[in-house]
């Protein structure tokens, strides 16, 4: 035990050097060495010498009005609010694979591992789409205006704005599982291992809901409008759209840790593993997750969705059509 | 109970170790069950695709290119595929990494020595004079623009191209919209170029240096002895490494301001480098691995077919490699 514990002991005081040495580093270069270097830690990200913070040249026209973004380990989806379609992407360089239609107002896209859920706002439904082909394989019927849905590993969650409640729904046939009420005006989820999240848009507030039988574990207090919501391994982040900033708490138990200027109409939010990114109008924000500081301000007019496909982060921009590659 | 947190406590010291700090937690632990440098354990892509032992002795073979001749010269990856600059035919091939099969052979004129990749498109230079833009998802030819003699290895900034044109020993900048030039700036020797996400690092065959030049104006910020004849340049996220030719040496030097850290002998005429996350790769007459941290020689490939090897480029899980005076290009 005691030769465990020196081990353990040494095997700290080499990971504390260590993280000593690469700081003295970078502080001995100071003001030429770029703000955040997680390539280091992300292959991906050698691979495509993404040393740079961020590309600002590319961008690859998608449907009318994408609002919701989502990566299926190769491709990224946007749903097209404004032409009732969602478009597949090729990730790495940008070649539309498709575009499949789907309901009225699509509005969000979630992955399952296999197939593509997308909400349609205009129609109260949600489609199911087969990711390798884009085949519909089903539409069902979950309640009034379904926002941004999240994935808890077998049922897909979908906030039903309209109806102030959460649906669970099976991802491998459709069923609705069970219908949970939440706060007023349910627009986004995400998932954190256990638990789902929902942002109440118009009551300032998120729930947690236990994932195996919806009840409700707590309600905690956000700032105004929360729309996009993400989950970085240990917070819960939550982008307050008309609030200007962009709340922290913690998972385990939803303890606000920080609310952080958003430096942007803030809308959808992602995790690329070391920074919070946020689409919003009329800038995207990188955030350093740690503490909250902002990284990087890139003009997008418009940016609604955003998300990480393990190299790149994608943003929707309501104003070009286009899905931007950063 | 005791014995066995204490045992869990020592494997997830091990894993938390092994992750962070690859190199020396195997040294300090003794696993005997690890190879002898597992740095795959932090990366998985080479996790997902089985690739715990260092390299294949043998790397898998595949032509690129159209004739015989097709001296593959520079390589980039684009997220997916790898292209290769053709100096022999004139041509650029996309070759998928997960099968090697050949998308496309693309045509751009003259004899291509270089390709970087935009995010979206693949540069690609050919002497005498020309940089080709072709769009990565269907090698549609997007524009043709002039810049120096001889342009070499390209580097991207996020915005920009920049062409070191070796035969006037000039440095161009292009914005990669719309491949206008943006500045033409003075560089003795230009034949490589990188970029550390604040400034572009130019190593100068001739002048025997690497320089350090600000991205906004082009401006020198530090010209820094190397070796001898320097081609290839990469950085590790914290350091330049350059391949030194003429006395078959690596150098590395800090990003932040030059110094030199060290300089490596790496016998075959060193000609290009990539990093993989935690080793640089060397081509030349042979292909080397040296280890970033501190330059110790992991690997060393030396077979009759590796000889003459140019590019070098990671795409994630493996590392490909050019052969210059051939038609193949290498995956170890």
């Amino acid at each position: 035990m005691k030769r465990t514990f020196a081990v353990i002991t040494l095997a700290l005081v080499a990971l504390g050097t260590m993280s000593l040495i690469s700081g003295q580093a970078q502080e001995a270069g100071a003001p030429s060495m770029p703000p955040t270097n997680s390539a280091a830690a992300n292959p991906l990200r050698i691979a495509l010498l993404r040393w740079y913070q961020a590309n600002t040249t590319t961008r690859f026209k998608v449907g009318s009005q994408p609002y919701g973004v989502a990566f299926d380990g190769a491709n990224i989806w946007t749903a097209n609010y404004g032409d009732a379609s969602v478009t597949k992407v090729r990730a790495s360089d940008g070649n539309v694979l498709g575009t499949f239609r789907v309901g009225t107002g699509p509005y969000g896209v979630t992955y399952d591992g296999a197939n593509m859920w997308v909400s349609n706002q205009g129609d109260g439904t949600i489609t199911k789409l087969r990711g390798s082909d884009g085949k519909s394989l089903g539409t069902f019927s979950v309640g009034s205006v379904p926002g941004w849905m999240a994935f808890d590993g077998s049922d897909i969650w979908v906030p039903v704005g309209g109806n102030n409640t959460v649906a669970k729904v099976r991802a491998s046939d459709g069923k609705v599982l069970g219908t949970f009420p939440v706060g007023v005006g349910p627009l986004a989820a995400a998932f954190d291992g256990d638990s789902v999240w929902v942002s109440n848009d118009d009551a300032k507030t998120v729930n947690k809901v236990r994932a195996s039988d919806g009840k409700i574990l707590g309600t905690f207090a956000v700032g105004s409008n929360p729309a996009g919501i993400a989950f970085d391994g240990t917070n819960i982040w939550v982008a307050n759209r008309s609030g200007g900033t962009i709340s922290k708490l913690r998972a385990s138990d939803g303890k606000l840790l920080g609310n952080f200027n958003s430096n942007t109409g803030a809308y959808g939010l992602a995790f690329d593993g070391k920074n919070i990114w946020i689409a919003g109008d009329p800038d995207v924000v990188e955030m350093r997750a740690s503490d909250g500081a902002t990284l990087g301000i890139w003009h997008v007019n418009g940016s609604i969705g955003i998300a990480f496909d393990g190299a790149n982060v994608w943003t929707t921009a309501l104003s070009d059509n286009s899905a931007h590659k950063f | 109970m005791k014995h066995t947190l204490a045992v869990v406590s020592f494997v997830v010291t091990i894993i938390v170790t092994a992750n962070l700090v690859s190199s020396r937690a195997q040294e300090s632990t003794n696993t005997t069950t690890s190879p002898t440098h597992n740095w795959a354990q932090g990366n998985p892509l080479k996790i997902a695709q089985l690739k715990w032992y260092q390299a294949n002795v043998v790397p898998t073979s595949f032509v690129v290119g159209k004739t015989n001749n097709s001296n593959p010269y520079g390589l980039a990856f684009d997220g997916q595929n790898i292209w290769t600059a053709n100096k022999g035919e004139g041509s650029v091939t996309k070759i998928r990494t997960s099968d090697g099969a050949v998308l496309g052979n693309f045509d751009v004129g003259g004899n291509p020595n270089g390709v970087v990749f935009d995010g979206a498109n693949v540069w690609v230079t050919a002497s005498p004079d020309t940089i080709t833009k072709l769009r990565a998802s269907d090698g549609k030819p997007l524009g043709s623009f002039t810049v120096g003699g001889a342009p070499w290895w390209p580097a991207f900034d996020g915005q920009n191209i920049w062409v070191p044109n070796f035969s006037d020993g000039t440095l161009s900048k292009l914005r990669a919209s719309d491949g206008k030039t943006l500045g033409t700036f003075t560089e003795s020797g230009a034949i490589a170029a990188a970029f550390d996400g604040e400034a572009v690092w130019v190593t100068n065959y001739g002048p025997n240096t690497v320089t350090k030049v600000r991205p906004s104006d082009g401006k020198v910020l530090g010209a820094f002895p190397v070796g001898q004849a320097p081609i290839g340049v990469a950085f590790d996220g914290a350091n330049v490494w350059v391949a030194n030719q003429a006395d078959q040496t690596v150098t590395k030097l800090r990003a932040s301001d030059g110094k030199t850290l060290g300089t490596f002998n790496v016998p075959g005429l060193p000609y290009g480098l990539a990093f993989d996350g935690a080793n640089i790769w060397v081509t030349g007459l042979y292909v080397v691995e040296l280890r970033a941290s501190d330059g110790a020689r992991v690997g060393w490939f030396s077979s009759r077919d590796l000889l003459n090897s140019t590019g070098v480029a990671f795409d994630g899980a493996n590392i490909w490699v050019a052969l210059g005076l051939g038609n193949t290009v290498l995956k170890f």
